[in-house]
């Protein structure tokens, strides 16, 4: 978890498992950067599988949640300079 | 709670934007959801006397909007966004739309294209309303 609203999921330690089991807190989630399809609700806490690899990751945000972003990519920084 | 200052002091005073920003929900008089700023700290080194703007850097306007898990509420599938400004917390201003992506489920706003970029140091309220 970063902080209440935000969880990753990486499996580092397989990388040739294409599925794993990730632990979600109770809760309706949603993934950050591929938000393809519905979000899933947990009633209550348990795994849910998500693909995982050596080019799978995710971030999933809580419902109920405000999390302002700074978008590196469309303001052209490399650096906090270059903001 | 976003704050935002150069990356590079480690003085905070008069150098960094602190926002608390919250969110709610309307269906009364058309579906409309509000998103209220108070800034609790203000970059005020930064302050630009003739456009009222304390932005630190780009990072201090706004770029765009995403509500998720929109289909499990909204009712339309285009909205107007409109900023209330702190100066007049009364007045809406339509700035552009925002729409439903119903492949990502949620409702987009771009903001990257305005013409007059939003400084989030000026803004009381956004909101995101259908009034049909």
């Amino acid at each position: 978890m970063l902080g209440g609203a935000l969880k990753t999921s990486v499996n580092a330690k397989n990388l040739t498992a294409t599925t794993t089991n990730f632990y979600f807190p109770a809760g309706t989630w949603c993934s950050v950067f591929a938000p393809v399809g519905d979000c899933f609700y947990n009633a209550v806490s348990q795994n849910v599988s998500l693909a995982s690899g050596l080019d799978k990751s995710f971030v999933h945000l809580r419902e109920g949640y405000i999390v302002p972003m700074q978008d590196a990519v469309a303001l052209k920084a490399k650096t906090t300079v270059d903001l | 709670m976003y704050l935002n200052d150069d990356g590079l002091t480690t003085n905070v005073t008069g150098n960094v934007n602190q926002y608390r920003i919250s969110a709610t929900y309307s269906r009364s008089q058309g579906e409309s959801i509000y998103l209220t700023i108070v800034q609790t700290m203000t970059a005020t080194n930064y302050l630009n006397i003739q456009t009222n703007c304390s932005a630190v850097n780009q990072a201090d306007y706004l770029q765009s909007l995403y509500i998720y898990n929109a289909s499990s509420f909204k009712m339309h599938d285009t909205f107007f966004v409109q900023v209330a400004y702190e100066h007049d917390p009364t007045t809406y201003t339509t700035v552009g739309s925002a729409s439903f992506d119903a492949a990502t489920n949620r409702i987009v706003f771009d903001g990257s294209a305005l013409q007059n970029p939003i400084c989030l140091t000026q803004v009381y309220r956004i909101a995101i309303r259908n009034l049909a």
